[in-house]
C-alpha cells in the first residue's frame, strides 16, 4: 500500500513538471508544427514542417532581410549579392570566407570545413540526380548551360557522376564561381534563398548514403541534437559561426492534432504556434484583436498574409465545364453563383482576401480594386449567364461532379457550393478523395471541378501565371489545362524579363485574359495568425523562406 | 498439440494472402499516386516517370503482387516513399511506444472490468449491479473522441495532473506522458468489458457445481474467485486474446492527441501520404498477428479447460 502511494506521489509530480531542469537559464524558442518532418534533406524541402527544419541547419546562398517588406534578397553564404552581366545569363559569385560545416566524422578530424563553390555546385547538381529523388529539378529544368544534358547522360549513365563538368557551373576558385544561363532568367536570385539550393558536404552525403536525410549537417546556426520522429525535434546553437545568434536552441515540436498544440501554448510550453482557425474565436474578439485577458497576459500576435492562391479549378477539356464557348459561360454563371465570402466566413473565421486573377495580394500585377465582372453571389447573372448556356434553371445541365480532398473542413465546404448552386437549379455531386487521390484525378483530368490550393514559391508572380502557361498542362502544374496562344506568348515573353513596368504591364494582360476565360472561380488569399507568448521578441516570420526563425529572441526558461 | 499448431498455422497462409491481395488490390484503385504525393506540385512527366520506375510501380500489377509477396518472404518492404528510411525501421521504433500504451491498458482494464464483473454478478439485479452496469453503459455510449478532448481538456489543461502531449523514449521518463491516455483506454474499454464478463460470469453462477460449493460452506470469496472465475476464463481469454494485434498496432487516435510516436500514428501519416511500403507492411503485420492470435487463443482454451481437447 505504501508503495502504491509512493509511486502515485511520484507519477503526479513528474507529470506535473513542465520545465526541462536543463533548459533553464537558456533561450530556448518552443514551436509548435502541425506535421512530421518527413526529410531534412534539402532536395526533398517542399513541406512546411521540414523546411522549417532545414532552414535551421542548412543555408542557401541568399536569404530575405528579415525585417525589410516587401521583401529584399540579401547575401547568406555570399560576400556579395552577385555579379550580373550585361545579357543577364551570367550570375558570377563570391562565397564569404567564414562560412563552416558543422562537425561530422566525414571530415577530417572531425571538424567541420569551409564552404567552398565546389560545394554549391554539388549541392545543384544533387537536384539532378534521380535517385536522390528531389522535389525541385523545375528550378533548373531548362536554365542553364548544359545542365539538363548532364542530368540525362548521368542518370542514363550506370553511376552517376558528381565530377562531370556542366558548361553553365563554372567553378573559378574555392570562394569564386559562375552560373551561365540558357536565357534571361531573372527569378534565379530567388530559387537561390530557397532551401532546395542549401548548401551540403559531399563527404557527409557520401559517408551517411540513405541515412542522410535524417542527418542535419550543414552551415546553419543550429545543430540537430535529437530527433524523437513524430514527437519532436531539438537544435542546439552552433559554438561558433558567421552570425550573431541570440537563441541557445530551438525545440521543434510535432502536432497532429490541434487541441494539444493550443493548451500547451495556453501553459506556454511553447512559445509560438500558428493559431488553428477553430482556436482563433477564443484569441480574438470580432475586430480580430487579442482579447483582453491575452493582452494582460503579455501574448502578442502576428498577422501574416500568405501568398496564397486558393481556388476551385475548371477542367478546361471537361466536355460541360471545359472550352471556351458554352462551358466559359457555365463557368461564369457557377462562379456568379459562389459565394466565397461566406466560405470565408464559415470555414476560416473571415481570415481571407478574396482577389480577382491568379496573381495574390502583395506581388505586382495584383490590383486589390479590381473584381471579375462575374463575381458572386450574383444569382440574377449566374441565371442569365446559364440560361444563355443552354441550360435555363439548370435545365438540361448534369450535376457538376466538384472533386475535394477529404480532411479538414473541405467536405463541408463542398456543401455550402453545393447550396450555394443549387439556387441557380444546378446539381452537384460531391467526390472526395484523400489527397494523393485529388491529385491523381487532376493529373490524369478527371477531375471535372475540383479545389487547390497554391503557395507562391517566390515573390514573383511568374510562379502563379506559370500555372496557365499551355505546355505546362496536366500532368504538370497546369490543373487546368487552360490552353490559349495569347497567354503563351505574353508568358514566354514576360518570364525572361527582370522586375520593370513592362513586366508588370504583360502580368496584368495574362491576369485579365485569365479573368476573362474563367478557368478557375473563387480566388483567396489566407491569413495566417502566429501567437507567441510574453517570453519573444523581435518575431516577423515569413513563410517564403524559412532561415529567419534564428533571429527571433526569448527570454531565458524560468525554473 | 505441435501438429494441431502446425496446422492452424498453414491454414492461416490463404487468410494472409487474402488479405494482401485485397489490400494490393484497394491501393491500387483508391490509394492515390505516391510519386505525385512525394514530388509535389511542380512534378514533370519525366520525373513522375523516373520515380515509378524507382518505386516499381512502372511494372504490371502483378509483377508488382510478386514483388510485395516476396518482401513478405523476405521481410524486408523497402524504404518509405516519404522519409526514404527502412520501413522495418519505421516500425520497429513504434512498436515500444505503442506496447507502452496499450499493454498497461489492457491489464488495467481487464483486472478492473472482470472484478466489476464479478460484484455484479454475485449481487446479479440488485442496486449494485444496476447501477455498475448503468454506469457501464454509460461508458459505452460516450465517443472515444470525447474522452480524449474533455480528458486532455480537463486533466491535464485545467487540473495539471498530467501532461498535455509529448513522449520521452527513458522507460522511466515515459509514464507521466502514458499516464493520461493510459487512463483514458481503460475508462473506455471497461464500459464494454464488464458488461461482457458480468454476462460471462453470470452464467457461471449459475450453475450446479456454484450451488454444490455454497452448499459445502465456501465462502462467497472462493466460490467466485476459484470456482466463477476459473469456468469463466474461456470468454475472458478469447476478449484478451482478441485484443493482443491491436496491442501492437496501437490506438491511431490516442496517439496522435497525447504526441505518442507508436504504430497508430505511423499508419495514420502513411495513409495520409499513400506511403505504400509502410501499408502493406502494416497490413502484414496485423493479418500474422491476427492469425497467430487465433492460434494461440485455441492453445489457451485446452490450458485454461481441461474439457477441450486439441485436435
Amino acid at each position: 500500500m505504501r508503495r502504491a502511494l509512493w509511486l502515485s506521489a511520484l507519477l503526479a509530480a513528474t507529470a506535473c513538471k513542465r520545465v526541462d531542469s536543463a533548459e533553464v537559464g537558456k533561450k530556448i524558442l518552443h514551436f509548435g508544427v502541425r506535421s512530421e518532418v518527413a526529410s531534412l534533406d534539402p532536395v526533398h524541402a517542399s513541406d512546411e514542417a521540414s523546411s522549417i527544419a532545414q532552414g535551421l541547419v542548412y543555408e542557401p546562398l541568399l536569404q530575405y532581410d528579415y525585417e525589410a517588406r516587401p521583401l529584399v534578397l540579401r547575401p547568406l553564404l555570399l560576400a556579395a549579392m552577385p555579379e550580373v552581366s550585361e545579357d543577364l545569363r551570367t550570375y558570377t559569385f563570391t562565397l564569404r570566407d567564414d562560412a563552416k560545416f558543422s562537425d561530422h566524422e566525414a571530415f577530417a578530424d572531425g571538424v567541420g570545413r569551409t564552404v567552398t563553390s565546389t560545394d554549391v555546385v554539388y549541392a545543384f547538381k544533387r537536384m539532378a540526380d534521380a535517385k536522390n529523388a528531389p522535389k525541385g529539378w523545375w528550378i533548373f529544368a531548362d536554365r542553364i548551360v548544359g545542365f539538363d544534358d548532364y542530368k540525362e547522360a548521368q542518370n542514363a549513365a550506370p553511376k552517376f557522376d558528381y565530377d562531370a563538368p556542366v558548361e553553365g557551373l563554372e567553378i573559378h576558385d574555392a570562394r569564386r564561381f559562375s552560373i551561365h544561363l540558357t536565357h534571361p532568367y531573372p527569378q534565379l536570385l530567388y530559387i537561390l534563398a530557397m532551401a532546395y539550393t542549401a548548401v551540403v558536404p559531399r563527404e557527409v552525403v557520401e559517408h551517411a548514403g540513405e541515412a542522410f536525410p535524417r542527418l542535419a549537417i550543414g552551415s546553419g546556426p543550429f545543430q540537430l541534437n535529437r530527433w524523437a520522429p513524430g514527437v519532436e525535434l531539438d537544435f542546439t546553437r552552433r559554438p561558433s559561426r558567421h552570425e550573431q545568434v541570440a537563441l541557445d536552441g530551438v525545440r521543434l515540436h510535432i502536432f497532429p492534432q490541434e487541441q494539444p498544440m493550443w493548451l500547451k501554448w495556453r501553459v506556454r510550453d511553447l512559445d509560438v504556434i500558428i493559431v488553428p482557425f477553430d482556436y482563433q474565436p477564443a484569441l480574438f474578439d470580432r475586430d480580430k484583436g487579442l482579447r483582453e485577458a491575452f493582452v494582460e497576459d503579455g501574448v502578442s500576435m502576428f498577422q501574416y498574409d500568405k501568398l496564397d492562391f486558393v481556388f476551385r479549378g475548371f477542367n478546361m477539356e471537361d466536355p460541360v465545364v471545359g472550352g471556351f464557348e458554352k462551358g466559359k459561360l457555365v463557368r461564369k454563371a457557377l462562379a456568379a453563383a459562389y459565394d466565397v465570402e461566406e466560405i470565408g466566413r464559415a470555414f476560416y473565421d473571415g481570415a481571407i482576401t478574396a482577389y480577382a486573377g491568379p496573381i495574390p495580394p502583395g506581388l505586382a500585377g495584383h490590383d486589390d480594386a479590381l473584381r471579375e465582372p462575374y463575381r458572386g453571389p450574383n444569382l440574377a447573372l449566374a441565371k442569365k449567364l446559364l440560361a444563355e448556356a443552354g441550360y435555363p434553371g439548370g435545365r438540361g445541365l448534369p450535376p457538376i461532379e466538384l472533386n475535394f480532398y477529404r480532411g479538414g473542413s473541405s467536405p463541408e465546404q463542398a456543401e455550402m457550393i453545393r447550396r450555394q448552386w443549387s439556387k441557380i437549379g444546378v446539381d452537384v455531386d460531391v467526390k472526395l478523395f484523400s489527397f494523393p487521390e485529388l491529385s491523381r484525378r487532376i493529373r490524369d483530368k478527371k477531375a471535372q471541378v475540383f479545389s487547390l490550393a497554391w503557395g507562391s514559391d517566390y515573390p514573383d508572380a511568374e510562379n502563379n501565371l506559370a500555372m496557365f502557361y499551355g505546355p505546362n498542362a496536366a500532368p504538370g502544374s497546369n490543373h487546368f489545362n487552360y490552353r490559349r496562344d495569347a497567354y503563351d506568348r505574353l508568358y514566354e515573353r514576360a518570364r525572361v524579363m527582370p522586375p520593370s513596368d513592362e513586366r508588370t504591364r504583360l502580368y496584368t494582360e495574362m491576369r485579365d485574359l485569365v479573368i476573362e476565360d474563367a478557368p478557375f472561380m473563387g480566388a483567396f488569399a489566407r491569413q495566417r495568425y502566429y501567437a507567441q507568448n510574453r517570453r519573444v521578441s523581435r518575431f516577423v516570420p515569413n513563410e517564403t523562406w524559412w532561415t529567419w526563425l534564428k533571429y527571433v529572441d526569448v527570454e531565458p526558461r524560468a525554473r | 498439440m505441435t501438429r494441431f499448431v502446425a496446422r492452424r498455422l498453414l491454414e492461416g497462409v490463404p487468410i494472409i494472402l487474402g488479405v494482401t491481395l485485397i489490400t494490393f488490390f484497394l491501393f491500387y484503385v483508391f490509394g492515390g499516386d505516391p510519386v505525385l504525393e512525394f514530388l509535389g506540385k511542380h512534378a514533370t512527366p519525366d520525373e513522375i516517370a523516373a520515380l515509378e520506375r524507382e518505386y516499381g510501380l512502372d511494372r504490371p500489377l502483378y509483377i508488382q503482387y510478386l514483388a510485395y509477396l516476396r518482401e513478405i518472404l523476405t521481410l524486408d518492404f523497402g524504404r518509405s516513399f516519404t522519409t526514404r528510411e527502412p520501413v522495418s525501421q519505421v516500425l520497429l521504433r513504434g512498436v515500444g511506444p505503442s506496447l507502452s500504451l496499450t499493454v498497461p491498458a489492457l491489464f488495467a482494464t481487464t483486472i478492473l472490468s472482470v472484478s466489476i464483473g464479478l460484484v455484479a454478478a454475485r449481487f446479479r439485479g440488485r442496486a449494485i449491479d444496476r447501477g455498475l452496469m448503468v454506469l457501464a453503459v454509460v461508458g459505452m455510449s460516450v465517443s472515444f473522441l470525447v474522452y480524449i478532448v474533455v480528458g486532455q481538456y480537463l486533466l491535464a489543461f485545467e487540473w495539471p495532473l498530467f501532461q498535455i502531449h509529448g513522449y520521452r523514449p527513458g522507460l522511466v521518463e515515459r509514464w507521466p506522458y502514458l499516464a493520461l491516455p493510459i487512463l483514458i483506454l481503460v475508462v473506455v474499454g471497461m464500459g464494454y468489458d464488464s458488461r461482457f464478463y458480468r454476462s460471462a460470469i453470470a452464467e457461471e453462477v449459475d450453475k450446479e457445481h456454484i450451488t454444490t460449493a455454497y452448499a459445502k460452506g465456501l465462502g462467497a470469496g472462493r466460490v467466485l474467485f476459484v470456482h466463477v472465475l476459473k469456468n469463466a476464463m474461456v470468454p475472458i481469454v478469447t476478449r484478451v486474446m482478441i485484443s493482443v494485434p491491436f496491442l501492437v498496432t496501437g490506438s491511431l487516435l490516442l496517439e496522435s492527441f497525447f504526441g505518442i510516436p507508436g504504430l497508430g500514428g505511423t499508419l495514420l501519416e502513411a495513409l495520409d501520404r499513400a506511403d505504400f511500403p509502410i501499408i502493406k507492411a502494416y497490413t502484414v503485420l496485423v493479418s500474422v498477428l491476427f492469425v497467430l492470435t487465433n492460434v494461440l487463443t485455441d492453445v489457451f482454451y485446452a490450458w485454461v479447460d481441461p474439457r477441450i481437447r486439441l485436435s
